[in-house]
C-alpha cells in the first residue's frame, strides 16, 4: 500500500528532471530519510463528540466489521466514523459504562476486555456481551488461558496481564515482569532474560525484538534458550533520542504478534518492517498532534486512517488529507479572499478577479486583474482575456501581458463572453453584442426581467448557444438572431454554470439542483440525501472520467459513465462520492456564478474557488476505495422495553404495538457517503440519515411482518439489503384455529336457536291446535246448526214449491172455474176475487222462490241455445192472468225464429218480473217485448204505456237504495221491491246491463243489454 | 168409451182444480187418490181410461209403479203431472208408455191445452225443446232418479236395497253413479244441488 502511494506521489508531484536524484537519495538513504507518504487531517474526537470520557483505556479496530472499539474509563463504546454507540443502557449492562481495566484481543482475533468487577466482556460483531461462561480474570493464568486458548497453564504468579506485555512465540507463552522476560513452562514461570532497561518487546516475522528506549532495537535469539541479544539497528538518531530526557518520548506499539508495529516519537508515526534480517522504519505521518500522551495506535489499512488513543484527550482520528485550502500569501488588505474567476499566472500562482494572488511562488508575474473585475472572464483562442471592470470591457493579451483595449461601447457592468467563429460575443442584461472594431449590439432584448444576469455560455452546435441566466436556460440562435427561454426551474432557481461533458451538458443551479441537457432535452438529476447538490456551482472532469462538482457544502465526484447511464436508463442510483471536512476540506463553502469556475492547473491539480480561498487537490491521488457499509441490529425495543436482539426469531405477543429497531452502520464512511433506506412490509422505501437509524414500526398488526433495510456506499450503485422479519402472534380470539371454534359455536348457537324456536313453535302449535280444535268444534257445531238451518230453509223452499205454489195455482184455476159457473153475482164476485188473489199469491210465492234461488248463487251455468220468441210467448201466457183489464195488450215483438245463447231459466225469470212490473203499472195500452241487435250483442226491451217513473225511482230500480230511501218512494199496490231486486241480481249474474227510460204518465222502457 | 180419469194427487186443491178443468172438458167421471197405496188399490178396483199421476206422494215415489201400471193396464193413458223439472223427469215419457209429462209450473193455458189433448188421447206436440243442459240431474236415468229420491230422503243403502228389492252392491253402484253424474262430493252437496235444481223429494 505504501509503496504504491510512494510511486503515485512521486509521479504526480515531482518533476521528471529531479526524479533521478530523488530516487538516488531514496535508495541510499532509506530507511533513515523516508518521507511521510500522505498528508493527514487530524480530528479530535472527545466528549464533545459523544466519547464518554477522554481517558482511553484501549483501542481496537475490527477490520472485519470496520468498527473502532474504544475502551475508556467510562466504558466501552463503538465508533463507526460518524458517531458512538454505548452499551451500558440497562441495569444488567451498566457495568459496561464503568472503567475498562484492559482491552485486548485473543490469539484468534476475538476482542475482549476486563471490567472493573473482573468480569470479561467480548465483542460480538456489533455488540458487547458480558460472557458469564468466562471466569473472572482475577488470576493471570485465567487471562492467559483465555487469550491464548490454553488449557493447562496454571501458575501462582500474580496477575500482571497488561496489553503488549505478553506474547506467544514458537508455541511458548512469554510475559514480561519487572524488567524480566519470563516464559511459561508446565505451569511455572521461568525467567529468560533480565532487561537492563525498560525494553518493549515486539514480534515481527517470528522474531522477538526488544525496543530500547534509546532507539536501539535488540534481536532476541532463543534458539538455544539462552539470553543472547545483539544490537540489530540503532535508530536513535532517526528517532531523535534525547538521553537527557528522562521521559523518553519514543514509544512502540503492537497489539499482538504478527500485527503491525508502530513507533511514535514526537509528531512522527512509523511502521516497522522486518525485511532481509533488517528492521526498517517507514514514516506514515510526521504531522501527529504535538504533546499528546499517545497510548494506543490503530491504522485502517484500507483507508489509511490513523486512530490514536490518548491518555487524557480522547480519540484522535487522522484521515488522509487530499484537499488543501490555499489562501493568499500576501493578502491585499481590504480585498476579499472570497474567490471567483481564477487565472493561473506564469509563475504558477493564481490571481482571482478581485486581484488577490494565491500561491507560494515569489517570482515576478503579470498583474492581470490590475483592478477588481466582474466574476465572468473569458480567454479566447488568441489568449486574449476578456473581463469587465470599472473601465468597461477590457481585452488583455496574456501572452504579451498587456492591455489591448478598454471599451465602454456597451455600458454594462457585467458581460458573459463566448467565442464563436473567431468572434467574441458578449451577453448581458441588455442584449447580445459582438466585437468588430467596436462592440455593437446585434440583438437588443425587449423586456428582460429585473436583475437579469447571464452567468455562463456554451456553444451547442453551429447555430445554438445555451445561456445559463438568473431566469432560466436560454437559447441564442445565431442564424435567427433570437434569444428565447428554453427551460425554467419550477422554483425559479438561477442557472449559473454549464459544463460540456462529451455532448452532455451539466448545468448547475443555485437552489434547483443539477440538470443534464442533451439534444434539446433536459433532465434533473436526483439529489444527494443531504441535498447539498441543490446549490451546485461548477463542474470539471478529471483524467479518469470523473466529474467533480462544487457545492455550498463541499465537493462531489461522480463517474461520468454513471451520469450518462442516468440519462440513458432513467432514474437509478447515480454513483457519487462526497468530500468534506473529514477529507481535509476545512472550508466547505465553495463559490460559483463565475467564469471560469473550477480550473485545472498546470500541475494537474484542480482549483475550485471558495468563500475563503481556493480548494486545490490532485484528483488522481485520491484512491478508489469502495467500502460496502453494513448494518447491524444494535437494539430491539418492544413497546419501550429493550429486549435481546434474537427476540425477533420468536413470535411476539399479540398485544405488541411498537417494534423499534436501532441499527449500527459500519464502514467508517462519512454519513454523506452512505445511502440508507428502510421500508415496512410492502410500503415504499423511506430514506434516512445514517445518524438516525432508529426505525419504529407502530401498530403492525397481527401476522408476519418485515422491516427491510438497504444501504449502499454512494460510489457503488448496488444496494445491500437486510431483512428483519418478525411475527406478531394472533390473539387467541383471532387464531385461525379459532375460526373453526367460532364456526362450531355459531353452528351450535344456530342449532340451539332453531331448537328453541322449534320448542316455541311446537308449544305455540299445540296451543293453536287446541284453539283450532276448539274452533273446529265450534265451527262444526255452527256448521251443523247452519246445515240444519239450510236444510230447513231448503225444505221450506221445497214445501213452498210443492205444497204452496202448486195449490195456489190450482186454487186459482178452481176458483176461476167456480166463478165461471156461478150464477150468483155476490158469490161470483167473491170467488173471482179469490181466484185473483190466489194468482197474485202464486206470483209472489214464485218470485220469492226465484229471489231466494238467484240471491244465493254467484255464477250461472253454461249458456244454452233456445228460441226467444217461444219463451216470451210462454211468459205472456203465464202473466196474462195478472192483467188488470182487457184494455192492456201484451205484444211479442220478438222474431219468431230467433235463437239466442242465454240462460233460459234466468232470462225467463228476468222477463217475467219485467212483464209483471209492466202489467202492475199499466192500466191500458200495451206492453211490448222487443229484440234489437247491438254492436257487441243484443238488447231485449220491455216497454209499457203505463204511469211511468220519475228519475229517483229509476235510480232506485237501477241501483237499489236503503230501506229508508225505499220508503220515500210512492207506494203502488203491486210494488214490494222483490221484482227489481231479482232483476238487478240477474242482470249482474248474466253480465248484462240495464237501462230504464221512463216518462211519467207516458210509459217506461226497460232494456237489458247482453254481450255475445 | 166413456172417459174415466183417476187423479193421483195428494193436494186436494190441485185435485179440485184438475177436476174443474176436466169437467170443462166434459169429463164427468173423475176419481182421485192421495197415496201410492190407494192408487194401486183404486186401479185394481175400478177401471179407468186416464191416469193423472203426481210423482211424489206422501207414501212414496210413483216412478216405482209406472212400469208395473203400464204393464198391468196397457190401455190406461197416463199423464205425469209433477213439480219435478221436466228436463229431469220428462224422460219417463220416453221410457214408459205414458202420454206426457205436464209440469205443475206450466201456465194455465198450457195446462188446459195439455189436458185437452190427454183426454182426447191426442198426442202432444212439444212446442219447445226440453232444455236439459245446465241441470246435472237431467243426466240421471230413471232408475237413478228412483234411488235419488231415496237418497234425498235420507235412506241408507241397505234400506234402499230392501225397499226396491235390489242388491246392496247395485244400489251402491247406482249411488256412485249419481254422485259422479251430478258432480256432488257429499250428501250435503247433493242435497244443495237438488234444491238449486228444484228436485223435490
Amino acid at each position: 500500500m505504501y509503496t504504491k502511494l510512494v510511486t503515485r506521489y512521486f509521479n504526480l508531484s515531482i518533476s521528471r528532471g529531479s526524479l533521478c536524484l530523488i530516487l538516488f537519495l531514496y535508495l541510499f538513504c532509506a530507511p533513515q530519510f523516508l518521507q511521510a507518504q500522505l498528508k493527514y487531517n487530524f480530528e479530535y474526537i472527545n466528549t464533545e463528540n459523544g466519547l464518554p470520557t477522554n481517558a482511553i483505556k484501549g483501542l481496537q479496530f475490527d477490520e472485519k466489521t470496520r468498527f473502532l472499539w474504544v475502551a475508556t474509563e467510562s466504558g466501552i463504546v463503538r465508533y463507526n466514523g460518524h458517531g458512538f454507540q454505548g452499551f451500558g443502557d440497562n441495569e444488567k449492562t451498566a457495568v459496561l459504562n464503568g472503567r475498562i481495566v484492559f482491552f485486548d484481543k485473543t490469539i484468534d482475533g476475538k476482542l475482549f476486555g476486563k471490567l472493573i468487577d473482573e468480569r470479561v466482556f467480548t465483542i460480538n460483531e456489533n455488540n458487547v456481551l458480558i460472557d458469564p461462561s468466562i471466569p473472572k480474570m482475577d488470576e493471570e493464568f485465567i487471562y492467559l488461558n483465555y487469550k491464548y486458548k490454553l488449557d493447562k497453564v496454571y501458575t501462582k504468579q500474580a496477575f500482571v496481564g497488561i496489553v503488549n506485555k505478553d506474547f506467544k512465540l514458537n508455541n511458548t507463552i512469554y510475559t514480561i515482569n519487572d524488567q524480566s522476560l519470563l516464559k511459561y513452562d508446565q505451569g511455572n514461570l521461568i525467567p529468560v532474560i533480565k532487561f537492563a532497561n525498560e525494553e518493549e518487546p515486539f514480534v515481527l516475522n517470528d522474531h522477538l525484538f526488544l525496543f530500547r528506549k534509546d532507539g536501539v532495537i535488540l534481536n532476541a535469539n532463543f534458539k538455544n534458550d539462552k539470553s543472547i541479544t545483539s544490537i540489530n539497528s540503532d535508530y536513535s538518531k532517526i528517532l531523535k533520542y534525547d538521553s537527557k530526557d528522562i521521559f523518553s518520548k519514543i514509544k512502540v506499539f503492537q497489539n499482538k504478534p504478527k500485527e503491525p508495529v508502530y513507533i511514535v516519537t514526537g509528531k512522527k508515526l512509523y511502521i516497522l518492517n522486518y525485511v532481509s534480517n533488517e528492521i526498517k522504519l517507514n514514516l506514515i505521518s510526521d504531522q501527529l498532534p504535538k504533546n499528546e500522551f499517545i497510548k494506543y495506535v490503530q491504522i485502517d489499512n484500507i483507508t489509511n486512517t490513523i486512530y490514536i488513543g490518548t491518555d487524557n484527550r480522547g480519540l484522535i482520528v487522522g484521515r488522509p488529507k487530499y484537499f488543501n485550502r490555499v489562501l493568499p500569501n500576501n493578502a491585499i488588505v481590504g480585498v476579499s479572499t472570497s474567490a471567483y474567476a481564477q487565472l493561473q499566472l506564469s509563475n504558477g500562482n493564481i490571481q482571482i478577479n478581485t486581484g488577490q494572488i494565491f500561491g507560494s511562488s515569489k517570482s515576478i508575474s503579470a498583474n492581470v486583474f490590475y483592478r477588481p473585475s466582474e466574476t465572468n472572464t473569458f480567454i479566447s483562442k488568441q489568449s486574449i482575456l476578456y473581463m469587465t471592470n470599472s473601465e468597461g470591457i477590457i481585452e488583455y493579451n496574456l501572452q504579451k501581458n498587456k492591455i489591448l483595449s478598454s471599451s465602454k461601447d456597451i455600458d454594462v457592468s457585467r458581460n458573459s463572453f463566448i467565442e464563436i467563429n473567431d468572434k467574441i460575443y458578449s451577453f448581458n442584461e441588455k442584449g447580445v453584442a459582438i466585437k468588430n472594431n467596436i462592440w455593437n449590439y446585434i440583438l437588443k432584448f425587449n423586456q428582460m426581467p429585473f436583475n437579469f444576469i447571464v452567468y455562463n455560455l456554451k456553444q451547442l452546435n453551429n447555430n445554438e448557444i445555451l445561456a445559463a441566466t438568473t431566469h432560466g436556460l436560454y437559447k441564442y440562435k445565431l442564424k435567427e438572431n433570437t434569444f428565447t427561454l428554453f427551460y425554467k426551474d419550477k422554483d425559479n432557481a438561477n442557472f449559473r454554470s454549464i459544463y460540456n461533458f462529451n455532448g452532455y451538458y451539466l448545468i448547475g443551479t443555485y437552489g434547483g439542483g443539477v440538470y443534464m441537457y442533451n439534444k434539446d432535452s433536459i433532465k434533473k438529476l436526483p439529489l444527494d440525501q443531504n441535498k447539498y447538490l441543490n446549490y451546485t456551482h461548477c463542474f470539471i472532469e478529471d483524467i479518469r472520467g470523473n466529474i467533480w462538482a462544487s457545492t455550498n457544502k463541499g465537493l462531489f465526484m461522480s463517474p461520468g459513465s454513471s451520469l450518462i447511464d442516468f440519462w440513458n436508463k432513467g432514474p437509478g442510483n447515480i454513483k457519487f462520492k462526497y468530500f468534506g471536512k473529514q477529507d481535509g476540506i476545512d472550508q466547505l463553502e465553495l463559490n460559483g456564478g463565475c467564469s471560469p469556475c473550477a480550473i485545472k492547473l498546470s500541475n494537474g491539480n484542480f482549483s475550485f474557488p471558495g468563500i475563503d480561498g481556493l480548494i486545490q487537490f490532485n484528483p488522481d491521488s485520491i484512491p478508489d476505495i469502495n467500502i460496502q457499509p453494513k448494518v447491524y441490529l444494535d437494539k430491539l425495543i418492544i413497546d419501550g422495553n429493550i429486549v435481546t436482539t434474537d427476540s425477533l426469531k420468536y413470535e411476539l405477543a399479540s398485544n405488541v404495538k411498537n417494534v423499534e429497531i436501532q441499527l449500527g452502520i459500519s464502514g467508517m464512511l462519512s454519513q454523506e457517503n452512505i445511502m440508507f433506506e428502510y421500508k415496512l412490509d410492502n410500503e415504499p422505501w423511506v430514506r434516512l440519515n445514517v445518524k438516525n437509524t432508529d426505525i419504529k414500526y407502530s401498530n403492525p398488526g397481527y401476522g408476519a411482518h418485515s422491516i427491510s433495510i438497504r444501504l449502499r456506499n454512494t460510489i457503488n450503485s448496488k444496494w445491500e439489503q437486510f431483512e428483519f422479519p418478525f411475527t406478531i402472534k394472533y390473539p387467541l380470539t383471532l387464531n385461525p384455529y379459532m375460526y373453526l371454534v367460532y364456526l362450531i359455536i355459531i353452528v351450535g348457537l344456530v342449532l340451539l336457536y332453531i331448537r328453541f324456536k322449534t320448542l316455541i313453535y311446537q308449544r305455540r302449535q299445540k296451543i293453536l291446535e287446541k284453539e283450532v280444535d276448539s274452533k273446529t268444534a265450534s265451527l262444526n257445531t255452527l256448521n251443523e246448526y247452519l246445515l240444519k238451518r239450510n236444510q230447513a230453509k231448503d225444505h221450506v223452499i221445497a214445501i213452498m214449491n210443492h205444497d204452496i205454489l202448486t195449490p195456489l195455482k190450482y186454487l186459482h184455476i178452481t176458483a176461476k172455474n167456480i166463478a165461471d159457473i156461478s150464477k150468483e153475482e155476490n158469490v161470483k164476485s167473491s170467488i173471482t176475487q179469490i181466484a185473483k188473489t190466489s194468482k197474485e199469491l202464486e206470483y209472489l210465492t214464485s218470485n220469492m222462490l226465484n229471489w231466494v234461488k238467484f240471491d244465493n248463487i254467484n255464477v250461472l251455468p253454461n249458456k244454452q241455445s233456445f228460441n226467444l220468441f217461444s219463451l216470451v210467448n210462454n211468459l205472456i201466457d203465464f202473466v196474462a192472468p195478472f192483467k188488470q183489464n182487457d184494455n192492456l195488450f201484451i205484444v211479442n215483438e220478438i222474431p219468431e225464429d230467433l235463437i239466442i245463447q242465454n240462460w233460459p231459466d234466468s232470462l225467463r225469470v228476468l222477463l217475467y218480473n219485467l212483464l209483471v212490473n209492466g202489467i202492475n203499472y199499466t192500466n191500458k195500452g200495451q206492453i211490448s217485448i222487443s229484440y234489437l241487435t247491438t254492436q257487441n250483442g243484443y238488447k231485449i226491451a220491455v216497454s209499457d204505456t203505463g204511469v211511468g217513473m220519475n228519475e229517483s225511482m229509476i235510480q232506485f230500480l237501477l241501483k237499489g237504495k236503503s230501506r229508508d230511501e225505499v220508503e220515500q218512494f210512492p207506494k203502488h199496490k203491486k210494488g214490494n221491491g222483490v221484482g227489481f231486486q231479482i232483476i238487478r241480481n240477474l242482470v249482474q249474474l248474466m253480465n248484462a246491463t240495464m237501462q230504464i227510460k221512463s216518462f211519467e204518465n207516458k210509459g217506461t222502457s226497460v232494456s237489458i243489454t247482453f254481450l255475445n | 168409451m166413456e172417459v174415466k180419469v183417476l187423479v193421483a194427487e195428494d193436494h186436494s186443491i190441485v185435485k179440485m182444480g184438475l177436476t174443474a178443468i176436466l169437467n170443462k172438458l166434459n169429463v164427468q167421471k173423475v176419481a182421485d187418490v192421495s197415496t201410492c197405496a190407494d192408487l194401486v188399490i183404486e186401479l185394481g178396483t175400478n177401471e179407468y181410461t186416464h191416469l193423472i199421476l203426481d210423482i211424489i206422494l206422501p207414501d212414496g215415489n210413483t216412478l216405482e209403479y209406472i212400469e208395473t201400471i203400464t204393464e198391468k193396464y196397457p190401455h190406461l193413458s197416463i199423464l205425469v203431472h209433477s213439480m219435478q223439472p221436466v228436463e229431469v223427469y220428462g224422460k219417463i215419457s220416453n221410457k214408459f208408455k205414458i202420454h206426457s209429462y205436464l209440469h205443475k209450473g206450466a201456465s194455465e193455458s198450457e195446462i188446459n191445452y195439455h189436458l185437452e189433448l190427454f183426454i182426447r188421447n191426442q198426442p202432444l206436440v212439444l212446442k219447445r225443446k226440453v232444455e236439459e243442459e245446465g241441470n246435472p240431474f237431467s243426466t240421471l236415468a230413471v232408475r237413478e232418479l228412483e234411488i235419488l229420491h231415496y237418497l234425498l230422503n235420507g235412506y241408507r243403502t241397505k234400506e234402499i236395497a230392501n225397499s226396491l228389492g235390489l242388491k246392496m252392491n247395485t244400489v251402491s253402484t247406482i249411488k256412485s253413479n249419481i254422485f259422479e253424474k251430478v258432480k256432488a262430493d257429499s250428501f250435503t252437496h247433493l242435497l244443495q244441488l237438488a234444491h238449486v235444481h228444484q228436485i223435490s223429494y
